[in-house]
Order: C-alpha cells, then structure tokens, then sequence
C-alpha cells in the first residue's frame, strides 16, 4: 500500500515523544505476547485437560468392561465347576449304582427269608442323607419275620434294620434297612461271602419287579 | 467507558479490516481525523471534526487535546498509530539553497540558517525537519526546511499518547496535502505530469509544484492575497531553476478551494486551470462518507459536522495524513537516521 508521495517523508515528532512511543509499542507487543502464550497455555492446558478427561473416560470403560469380562468369566467359572461338580456327582451316582452289588444284597435277602415266607417287592431308594434305604414288603408269620430280621440285621454292611409295619391278620409285613454307601463294602452273611457270582443288576431288578418269590 | 472504548477500538483493529494510521490535521480551526482501509484508501473507516480555540499557538491547542482525544476514543477508529499534520501557523517553511552533503550536514545547514530567521513561529527549542527538492548544481541542492516549536508539537502529541495512541509522525501540512494531490492522479499515464498545488489556510498557503510523485519546490506565502503571486513566482522559479515543464492544472487546498473569485484570480495569474475531484473521484467518494461519519461522532456537540466545515478539500490534508504509512522500522529509522532517501519516482 505504501506509495512514498515525496522524497522523504518529513517528520517532527521530538525524539522524547518519539521514545515515549516506541516504549509502549514495546509494552504493548510484550503484552500481545504475553497474551497469545497465555491463550496458547490456557488452550494447550484445556487440550490437556480434555484429553485427560477421555483417557480417564476411556480406562473406566476398559475398567467397567474388564470387571464384567472377569464377572461373567467368574460367573462361567462358577457354572463350570457347578457343571463339573453335578457331572462328578452324576458319574459317582453312576458309579455308586454300577458298583452297588444288587444281586448280593437281593441274595443275602433271599437267603435269609424263611420258609412260608414270601417277598412282594424289594425296592432301593436314596435316603437324601447319601446311604440307600432298602424297602421290603411280602407276606410272612411273626416268628419267622423276627428272625429274618435278625439275620439281616447281622448281615454286613446292613443297619437300622427295622420293621415299619405288620399286619396280624394278612401277615403282611413292610420292612427297611439301610445300606452305607460312603465305603466300599462287600455283603457278608455271617461268615458266607454272599457276594460272588451273583446276578447282574437289571436282571435281580427284573425278578424283583416280577414278584419273583423266594420259597 | 473509556476502557470499553478502549478495548472495542483494540477488537475491531484485531478482526476488521487492515486500517491505516489515522490522519489528524489542524486546519482553520478544526482538527480533521480520518482513517481509511490500507488496502482501499477511498474506503473511510472513521472520520470524526472538532474545532479549536485558535487564540494562541500553544496553550490553547493543549487545552482542545481533550475533545480530540474524546473523538478519537468515541468514534469507529481502529489501531493506535495516528499521524498528526500541524497548524499552518504552528510550522514555517522556507526554501533555500544549501551544499550538497549528507543529511547530518545539511540538517545541520538548515538549523544554523533557520536560527538565524525571522517568522511567526517562536523557535527558541525548535524542532527542525528538511525535504530535499533537487540538485541545482555546483554542489548545491534545494530543501524545503521546516521548523516548529517543539513544546507546540509535545503539547499536541503527549496528550494522544497519555490516552493511549501513537503519534508516529508530525509533519507540516504542505507535506500531507502534497501527498494527497499526488493520490488524486495516481495513475500511471499521470506519474510524468507537473501540476501546481496550494495548501491554502487562512493564514497564509503554500505553494507546491508536484512532478509526479515529488515535491519539485515550495513557496510559502504568509498572507492569502498574495497566493497568486506565490504560484507564479513557484512556476517560474522552478523552470528556470529545474528547468521542468510547465504545469498543467491546479490543484487546491484548503476549505475556500470552491472560492470562485480566488480561483479566478489563480487562473488568471498562473494561465492554468484550477481542477476539482468529480463526484466519482477519490476524495469526493470519500467525502460523502465522511460526512455520515463525522455527523454520527458529533453527537456530544462538541464535534463540528464535515459538511460545514469545508468540502471535499479541506479534508484532503487529513486524507494525505492518513495516507502515510510508517512502520515501526521506519520510525526507528527517522529517530536514528536523517539520511533522506531520495526518490525520483516519477522520473
């Protein structure tokens, strides 16, 4: 824009005033830069500031999506041995049960019942306390049925042998013992290991449920 | 107030539009302060018209400072950095032959001539200035000196500086008038082309013979009846002394510049025609927004509205003021270095 309209341009102003000028032109440019780096810190700080926020934001994102990958992961964690658990309790229930000798139990039953006696049912229930309760039923004179709970009632591993219920007139009787199975056992009748070579499972359970009779 | 003032002159000046320094010129009993873009000098951005009490020189400029000031602050004015042209009476000029030499010498020529001088402005702490006309042979040149009582210059300048402006430059009048004659025809077919200027006060004109963009010689004449003569005395003076061609037209100065008997008389005297700016011209667009700018500022009534305080001319001198552009480095430059750069732009 400057066009110069004379050969020099022409100034009076007194070198005081002159001074006086330049001074606060000096004043004034300290104080411009003093402003700008007070907006630029003031700016720079409120960067700062704002992407601290965002990081703080963030890590408590991460922290919220990290305790609920550790809660679920504790939660499946938790299913898991809940799951492994049941399937251990299903395979030792299995176990329990392939393991339970049936036919030596139903055998040592059969062995002791006396003659004119006969069995309606014979029946194996859990007790919920881990041992299993086994239920007899049939027909049978008291004298005898005494006996034959003597003998059961000394026959290993059978306990709390006891007569539920006796009818005079029929001779009806109900009757119940109950077999630990927190111990590996072998049933033994006196000294006669009534154990050995005796029916399979399914197949005592299938004479049992056909009334089979013990004369 | 004020500092609200303050601070709405310091945010317009930070996002407007770029604005040169503001002219402020003591003219016939008016201060005139423009300010026009820096980049269209034909757009005024502010203009505000005070008067002031003309009785003495000094005292009574100091006392008007305060409705300058007032003005400035409660106008549309951006930026701190004024320029301040001063009164006719205030500033003598004189021409005269010196030896050729260094600034530092010739300033120091025209201190012990001027010294020695008689005029209307008390120099007993004067402040001394020079223009540099031309070579005029055997190791001389002509200069334009100027001097000014330096209390008279501090009494204007250090209340604008105690309320926060800049006065980067004084000057006498006859500078920023011959700066605007020289804005009006800047074009290029016209850089070549001599023409007469007169900065006519009340109290006395200077004649001005412009080539192109330079100052080719002054006359200054003490009362405004011998303006005539003082123009054709500079014509033949400096033909015989420069030896350039004859002017073509007249430009003048000065809020009687639409006297039509004073314009014949100069017709008369000089052969030459007096020109005005058309209503498409510079000046005379910008006087028409001058005039809504100065009346809008003059709501205290202590402002003076532009139309009655002359025309288009009597606001060019506020106009060349703010035409002047000085940097920081220059004004170092005019504080430490008197070397005049010698431009002969036009030639």
């Amino acid at each position: 824009m400057r066009e110069h309209t004379l050969q020099r341009d022409l100034n009076l102003l007194p070198a005081s005033a002159r001074e006086r000028v330049l001074r606060a032109q000096e004043v004034s440019r300290s104080c411009r830069t003093a402003l700008a780096l007070t907006v630029i810190a003031a700016t720079a700080a409120a960067a700062s500031e704002a992407g601290r926020l965002q990081a703080m934001e963030a890590c408590d994102a991460a922290e919220r999506q990290a305790e609920s990958a550790l809660a679920r992961d504790e939660h499946r964690r938790r299913l898991e041995a809940e799951v492994r658990h049941l399937a251990e309790a299903a395979v030792e229930l299995q176990r329990s049960e392939s393991q339970l000798p049936l036919s030596s139990i139903l055998g040592a039953i059969t062995d002791a019942l006396p003659l004119g006696a006969s069995l309606e049912r014979v029946r194996l229930v859990p007790d919920g306390a881990g041992d299993w309760i086994c239920e007899l039923s049939g027909n049978a004179e008291r004298a005898p049925l005494s006996h034959f709970l003597d003998v059961l009632a000394q026959t290993r591993p059978f306990e709390r042998v006891v007569i539920n219920d006796y009818v005079q007139a029929s001779e009806r009787f109900q009757a119940t013992f109950a077999i630990p199975n927190d111990r590996p056992y072998s049933v033994v009748q006196g000294d006669a290991d009534v154990n050995a070579d005796s029916p399979s499972h399914s197949e005592i359970e299938d004479l049992i449920n056909r009334g089979g009779h013990h004369e | 107030m004020r500092h609200a003032q303050w601070f709405a002159s310091r945010f317009r000046q930070a996002f407007g539009p770029k604005a040169g320094p503001i002219g402020l010129e003591f003219r016939d009993g008016f201060v005139r302060m423009v300010q026009v873009a820096r980049d269209r000098r034909a757009d005024v951005l502010a203009a505000a018209c005070v008067a002031y009490d003309r009785r003495g020189p000094g005292l009574s400029i100091a006392h008007s400072m305060e409705p300058v000031v007032h003005a400035l602050l409660g106008g549309s004015f951006r930026g701190r950095a004024c320029v301040v042209v001063l009164p006719f009476e205030a500033a003598r000029v004189e021409t005269f032959t010196v030896p050729e030499g260094d600034d530092a010498a010739i300033q120091a020529d025209v201190a012990r001539t001027l010294a020695h001088g008689h005029g209307s402005v008390e120099t007993r702490d004067p402040e001394f200035g020079f223009v540099r006309l031309g070579p005029v042979g055997h190791a001389r040149c002509e200069v334009a000196a100027v001097v000014a009582d330096r209390r008279l210059i501090e009494s204007i300048v250090n209340p604008l500086i105690d309320s926060g402006f800049w006065p980067t430059a004084v000057e006498p009048s006859f500078t920023a008038v011959a700066r605007a004659c020289c804005r009006t025809h800047r074009r290029a077919a016209d850089r070549g082309r001599v023409r007469l200027a007169v900065d006519l006060h009340e109290g006395g004109a200077t004649a001005l013979l412009l080539q192109g963009q330079t100052i080719v010689y002054a006359s200054s004449a003490s009362s405004r009846s011998r303006v005539p003569d003082a123009l054709g005395a500079c014509c033949t003076e400096a033909r015989r002394v420069f030896g350039t061609e004859p002017p073509t037209e007249v430009r003048i100065v000065g809020s009687r510049a639409y006297d039509v008997d004073l314009q014949h008389q100069i017709e008369r005297s000089c052969g030459l025609p007096v020109l005005h700016d058309d209503d498409a011209g510079t000046f005379a667009s910008a006087f028409a927004e001058i005039g809504v700018r100065a009346i809008d500022s003059a709501a205290s009534g202590q402002h003076a509205a532009a139309t009655d305080s002359g025309g288009a001319a009597a606001w060019m001198g506020a106009f060349g003021a703010a035409f002047r552009g000085l940097s920081r480095a220059e004004l170092r430059q005019s504080g430490t270095d008197q070397r005049p750069a010698h431009r002969r732009e036009a030639a």
